[in-house]
């Protein structure tokens, strides 16, 4: 079956060339001085696990994506079951739902600074003098934001995957005398599980795209609770701290490919 | 659930979702006074709060003219965004549909591997990579040309993603009796696998388009001829003058993308369903 | 569904070509600049026009107009005491004076606003003459060339004109201030001809070539047919002007951005401006660069153009006012010479930096086997912040393909030597300490184990300025704020106490005498001197009953820090005088400010001490030079760095700051005071008069005691573009009201504790 190697040929050159490449040269330069000359181990390693600021990104990442993706997955999910009731009007809400993903990131940050600023809209409709984006709301702006993108997609993934499970089982269980809500616990969840995949993976790298507005509309320096990974690489890049950025990248990679290789285990045992 | 209920949540969160746009759009046709009034709390942080009226009062074209007539940059820009993007999505077709088939009809050694690799490296977020690409960018010579923003950008891995879970889920059943026909692997691939898969490579390419369409983290860092910008890069900063040349160009920024969204949303969706229920 | 999709798909590929044609329509700019990067980037290309200077009259001041003629003779209209008009037949060796207005109408000391030349050698101006007391009047004069003078009047206005020109004998153009059309007028009797309306809305200047009149408002150039008045075949011109808005930018009167002038064909005409010289052809969609700006005299900032010429046999002569002379510029293509100079050295500064240019502009000149490329990061016009502008730039400094010389400012430099991205130039600052000296507490500000890998090459002095009696006391920012509201108990009509020029600059300069304190001896963050800074900030705001518009106060990030000059070098005296303020944070970067703080001591009793806000003597460090350690020019960069910190480019007076060269530092002290300024004394019983002060020079014991001050100077300011937005970014939210000091304190606190961390 070498044939199937053959059609992945050509992506496979392009991808180690400019994917692999720089990817392995930033492993090296982990291991290495700022300007890549002198070897020092895992001291840039040890460095970047005691800094402080490294420490509250990857809490506030980790937060940030234990937040989100349950979220969102829980919110599209309920959405999606709603939609699939209705006619008619389902369907345009569904194009409507999409929307958000098709605004250019630049206007999202104009809005969201119109919207989120101290005399902004928001504070002048109800009357609060909140200012959103430097207290600890921020954390729960972004946290919007990422729903409101993505709320869409995962919508109509869910309402693919829903749209896949025959009528005729929840008929039989409804002769059986099973009520809606049993029926939802026992028969649509499990059919769900495969779509439950893929909408986690697409979720969790769409969750990493929150840093570009996050950055348009803060800045280098944000409030403490949007601090994310993303801007501790920004600002160690700023500075020239190659070394710590390169370490950083490394441990990020490896925390990825954990979380990948145990969903995947989760996902072969089915 | 029955009852008016899931409708008015459901059309609730729609209108949520549509707002912005709404807002936009109004904010294009408002005239400079108009907008001034509007804006000042924030930009000019004059106190009070940012009221915005739904309907502008002395409604204009006038920013749609200043934008098309007087700002030649705008569309060079556009034109090169329409360039890039048109660009990555051929090469994203030409060079990870077959790598997505591959990956996903056929077993050889590595494959397990690959796949992995490929979903790994479809998380690395910019900032991390960016010196190492610019080290690999500048030994091609490709520093500063459009070729070097469309290459990297064809191998992305995150199509090739999308495309494996559609092409996954068409039947072994079909592909066998093809091959029992007599026909050949290339043969299969495209008259059967391209066909069926077609709802995955659209999805692929309409999720790629927007991401390629809004791309600023590259440009900015590779591309220093700023007459090569895409459209992205193109933002007015908000001062009171120029909120309204920033509101049409978000709009015909938008534009585009909305349209994209249109033509392949059914795609979008009857690929989305026959990936989604079989693994 | 298929039907559907292609009717889509076919709507949305329009609209792509729509956007594409519209796009292809407005191609002149990317076509200039494309042109103008294939010239610069061919390999070994051949050829490049050489500067020249050649002699003027003597004593010329300016030059009204200069004219090429036929016979291969130049002809000057010119100031020197006497507005005259002077030929040379052999290249500028000799001249010979054919006219002068002293002369043919008897006076002493004409003076002219503008003038022109006719084809015919007559001369046409505007006289500005004194009559009686404190009364000027504007004469409008023709003087022929058989000698007579004649005084016509134009139109009815007696008005200043701005711009005069020929295109026949006979016949001059001329325009008004504030005019939004060119008028023709006979030049025997004044009689208006016609009008010409290029609806450019109002004109600022206009020039001519070949029958074109190319008139230049104030975001928009129009060009006409002399003989038609309607838009010409040049009419490309237009668009090609327009898009560099230095072209509308007019500097001092009687120079101008640009100038135009005829070519030897018909079809051509030349425009020269600080980037170069250009051509243009008629039905042409774009100029084409003949002469490269950057490689002479063009460039540079102190050179401001008056008119230019085409001679017959190919080169151009420009004429120009070079800081107060005038010069006579010849430009002659040499096909020996290699059009760009052998060697590149790129210089990169963040912001842009006028004294920064004319430094570039004389080393250029200077050593012309160097080609120097000066960068900017920061341009303002589009959306590239100082963040990202690091990133790239480090990104080319590490892979190699970066600058040569770096000039420091805003950027992080702490972390560039812990990097080692920087060179060790000791041994340049070496070479200057033993020829002129330097001043070794201010050079030293980066010293890291005996080597210098930054040195600031000029400083300011953060001083509080204002008068004596409030200053008594002031040692720190704590006693600072008791001053300032006991002055405001004593001083109850005073607006403000403490002079703010603009909110940006009025912050700006307190931060920095402040700055030293925020960060620890161990680069940790001290909250408390945070706290210190915030509060007692917003006191002294506070004490003010001057409170900026809304649209004054704006956001205090560099970004938006307005008109690009630097105000916290401009004292508050003026203020003080007129009774509006008390006192003032000033940063003193120039004799200037000395001498005036020295002359308005005449009326009142004013003084200035460091401000030692942070209880240390602070200094402003100010472009701050570094070479890059990757870099292949390490010769080359030196030999600039040399002469940066060599008397030469130090002596240049700038408010950027005083010398780090002793040399040019006591020159600079000893400089003979120039500069006059007006004030407004408001009397007791609520009188106003004006004054003229003109600057006194210091005398010896006063430099001296300047000199002891700067010799006191030990701790640099913190000039970290990132750190200061992020205090003065909440800061000025504090002062404005917005939110309380603590969360100012708060905010402030957590951001420079993540930025600490990193």
């Amino acid at each position: 079956m070498r044939k199937g190697f053959f059609f992945v040929l050509p992506s496979l050159t392009g991808v180690i060339l400019f994917l692999l490449l720089p990817f392995a040269d930033v492993v090296r330069r982990s291991f290495f001085d700022v300007l890549g000359n002198a070897f020092v181990g895992l001291r840039n390693y040890q460095t970047v696990f005691q800094n402080g600021a490294f420490l509250q990104a990857a809490s506030n990442t980790l937060r940030f994506t234990a937040v989100c993706i349950p979220l969102l997955v829980t919110v599209s999910l309920a959405a999606a079951v709603l939609l699939k009731e209705q006619k008619g009007m389902g369907s345009i809400f569904k194009s409507m739902y999409l929307v958000p993903m098709a605004i250019p990131v630049a206007s999202v940050v104009l809005l969201w600074k119109l919207l989120f600023d101290r005399s902004g809209i928001l504070n002048g409709l109800f009357s609060l003098e909140i200012d959103w984006m430097n207290s600890e709301y921020a954390f729960w702006v972004l946290v919007f934001s990422y729903l409101w993108k993505n709320l869409g997609y995962d919508v109509i993934l869910w309402l693919a995957g829903l749209a896949g499970i025959a009528p005729e089982i929840y008929e039989a269980a409804r002769v059986d005398g099973a009520g809606q809500w049993r029926c939802f616990f026992s028969i649509t969840l499990p059919n769900l599980l495969p779509s439950l995949y893929t909408i986690t993976v697409l979720s969790f790298l769409n969750s990493f795209k929150a840093f570009r507005e996050a950055y348009l509309v803060a800045g280098d320096y944000p409030h403490q609770s949007m601090y994310l990974m993303q801007h501790l690489f920004n600002n160690w890049f700023r500075e020239l701290s190659l070394d710590k950025l390169a370490a950083g990248a490394v441990i990020n990679a490896a925390a990825i490919l954990l979380l990948v290789m145990l969903l995947r285990r989760a996902w072969e045992k089915e | 659930m029955k009852g008016k209920l899931p409708m008015l949540l459901l059309g609730a969160l729609a209108f949520l979702c549509c707002y912005p746009v709404l807002f936009l759009l109004t904010g294009t046709l408002m005239d400079n006074g108009e907008l001034r009034e509007a804006l000042s709390p924030v930009v000019q942080q004059s106190g009070g709060a940012v009221t915005w009226r739904l309907l502008p009062r002395y409604p204009t074209l006038q920013h749609y003219l200043e934008l098309l007539l007087d700002e030649p940059e705008f569309f060079v820009m556009f034109w090169n965004t329409v360039k890039l993007t048109a660009a990555i999505l051929a090469g994203q077709f030409l060079i990870g549909t077959p790598a997505a088939w591959g990956l996903a009809r056929f077993c050889f050694p590595l494959r397990r591997l690959l796949s992995v690799l490929y979903i790994i490296l479809m998380m690395m977020p910019f900032q991390v990579r960016m010196l190492s690409d610019y080290l690999v960018l500048d030994r091609l010579h490709l520093l500063d040309t459009h070729a070097g923003i469309i290459l990297p950008a064809v191998f992305s891995t995150f199509p090739v993603f999308i495309m494996y879970r559609f092409f996954r889920a068409i039947p072994e059943a079909i592909l066998e009796s093809a091959r029992l026909d007599g026909a050949g692997v290339l043969q299969i691939f495209f008259y059967i696998g391209l066909p069926l898969g077609a709802g995955g490579i659209v999805s692929a390419l309409v999720l790629s388009f927007l991401e390629y369409w809004n791309l600023i983290e590259q440009p900015l860092t590779f591309l220093k001829d700023k007459s090569l910008w895409p459209l992205a890069l193109y933002l007015p900063n908000i001062g009171a003058e120029k909120a309204g040349t920033a509101f049409v160009s978000s709009v015909f920024t938008l534009a585009p993308a909305v349209f994209t969204f249109l033509l392949g949303k059914d795609y979008l969706e009857q690929g989305i369903a026959a990936a989604a229920v079989k693994e | 569904m298929k039907k559907q999709i292609r009717g889509r798909v076919a709507f949305a590929l329009a609209l792509c070509m729509l956007g594409g044609t519209l796009g292809g329509c407005k191609g002149t700019r990317n076509e200039t600049a494309a042109q103008e990067k294939k010239e610069t980037a061919a390999p070994a290309a051949m050829g490049r026009y050489m500067e020249e200077e050649m002699m003027l009259p003597d004593g010329a001041a300016f030059i009204y107009d200069g004219k090429a003629l036929e016979d291969g003779s130049i002809r000057v209209a010119a100031y020197n005491g006497d507005v005259c008009v002077y030929e040379t037949k052999d290249n500028a060796k000799t001249w010979e004076q054919t006219l002068s207005l002293n002369e043919s109408m008897g006076k002493e000391d004409s003076y002219a606003i503008c003038g022109a030349l006719s084809p015919d050698g007559s001369l046409f101006c505007q006289l500005f003459e004194k009559s009686g007391e404190n009364d000027y009047v504007y004469k409008t004069v023709k003087v022929a060339p058989d000698k007579t003078a004649a005084e016509v009047s134009l139109g009815e206005g007696r008005d200043i004109l701005s711009s005069l020109h020929y295109i026949e004998d006979g016949k001059i153009l001329a325009h008004r201030m504030g005019d939004t059309q060119i008028t023709l007028y006979d030049d025997a009797t004044g009689e208006t001809l016609r009008t010409y309306d290029p609806h450019c809305g109002e004109i600022q200047f206009f020039g001519v070539a070949n029958d074109q009149i190319i008139t230049m408002g104030q975001k928009e150039a129009a060009v006409l047919d002399y003989e038609s008045g309607e838009v010409s075949e040049f009419g490309a011109l237009e668009e090609v002007l327009k898009e560099d808005k230095n072209n509308f930018i007019m500097g001092t009167s009687n120079a101008y951005p640009i100038v135009f002038c005829a070519g030897n064909k018909a079809d051509e005409v030349y425009f020269c401006n600080r980037g170069g010289i250009y051509r243009c052809l008629a039905d042409g969609a774009m100029a084409e660069r003949v002469a490269d700006g950057s490689l002479n005299s063009l460039s540079a900032p102190n050179v401001n153009l008056e008119s230019m010429q085409a001679l017959a046999d190919g080169s151009f002569i420009v004429f120009a006012r070079k800081d107060a002379d005038a010069v006579m510029l010849r430009y002659t293509y040499d096909g020996n010479v290699p059009a760009l100079p052998g060697t590149e050295l790129k210089v990169y500064a963040l912001e842009e930096d006028l004294t920064l240019r004319q430094i570039v502009s004389n080393f250029q000149t200077r050593n012309p086997e160097y080609y120097v490329n000066l960068e900017i990061g920061v341009t303002g016009e589009d959306a590239v912040t100082i963040s990202d502008a690091l990133r790239t730039l480090n990104t080319e400094m590490v892979a190699g393909s970066g600058p040569d010389v770096l000039i420091l400012d805003g950027m992080p430099i702490d972390s560039y030597i812990e990097r080692g991205i920087l060179a060790d130039i000791s041994d340049v600052v070496e070479k200057v300490k033993s020829t002129d000296g330097v001043w070794e507490n201010i050079a030293g500000a980066y010293e890291k184990a005996g080597a210098l890998y930054a040195v600031p090459t000029r400083f300011k002095v953060p001083a509080l300025v204002g008068k004596s009696e409030a200053l008594d006391g002031i040692t720190d920012f704590a006693s600072l704020t008791d001053a300032v509201q006991k002055l405001r108990a004593e001083n109850d009509g005073t607006e403000e106490i403490v002079n703010f020029p603009t909110f940006y600059w009025g912050l700006h300069s307190l931060y920095s005498a402040c700055s030293p304190a925020l960060v620890g001896q161990d680069k940790g963050l001290d909250t408390q001197a945070v706290s210190v800074f915030v509060e007692q900030a917003k006191q002294i705001y506070d004490q003010n009953e001057y409170t900026f518009q809304s649209d004054e106060a704006r956001s205090v990030t560099r970004g938006v820090s307005e008109y690009g000059y630097d105000f916290s070098t401009v004292t508050p005296l003026i203020n003080i005088i007129w009774g509006q303020s008390v006192m003032g944070v000033c940063n003193l970067a120039n004799c200037d400010a000395l001498q005036e703080i020295k002359t308005v001591r005449d009326i009142l009793d004013v003084g200035w001490t460091p401000a030692k806000l942070s209880g240390k003597n602070v200094y402003l460090p100010a472009q701050v030079a570094g070479i890059c350690s990757r870099t292949e020019q390490m010769e080359g960069a030196k030999a600039f760095v040399e002469y940066f910190l060599s008397k030469d480019a130090q002596a240049l007076n700038s408010g950027s700051g005083f010398p780090v060269n002793r040399a040019a530092f006591s020159e600079e002290l000893q400089k003979e005071a120039s500069m006059s300024t007006g004030a407004t004394i408001k009397e007791d019983d609520g009188s106003e008069h004006e004054v003229m002060l003109d600057y006194q020079s210091l005398d010896e014991e006063e430099q001296e005691q300047f000199s002891k001050a700067v010799e006191l100077l030990d701790t640099p300011a913190l000039t970290d573009a990132v750190l200061e937005d992020m205090v003065l970014e909440q800061t000025g939210q504090c002062l404005r009201g917005d939110i309380t000091a603590d969360d100012a304190v708060r905010s402030i606190s957590q951001k420079m504790s993540l930025y600490l961390a990193e």
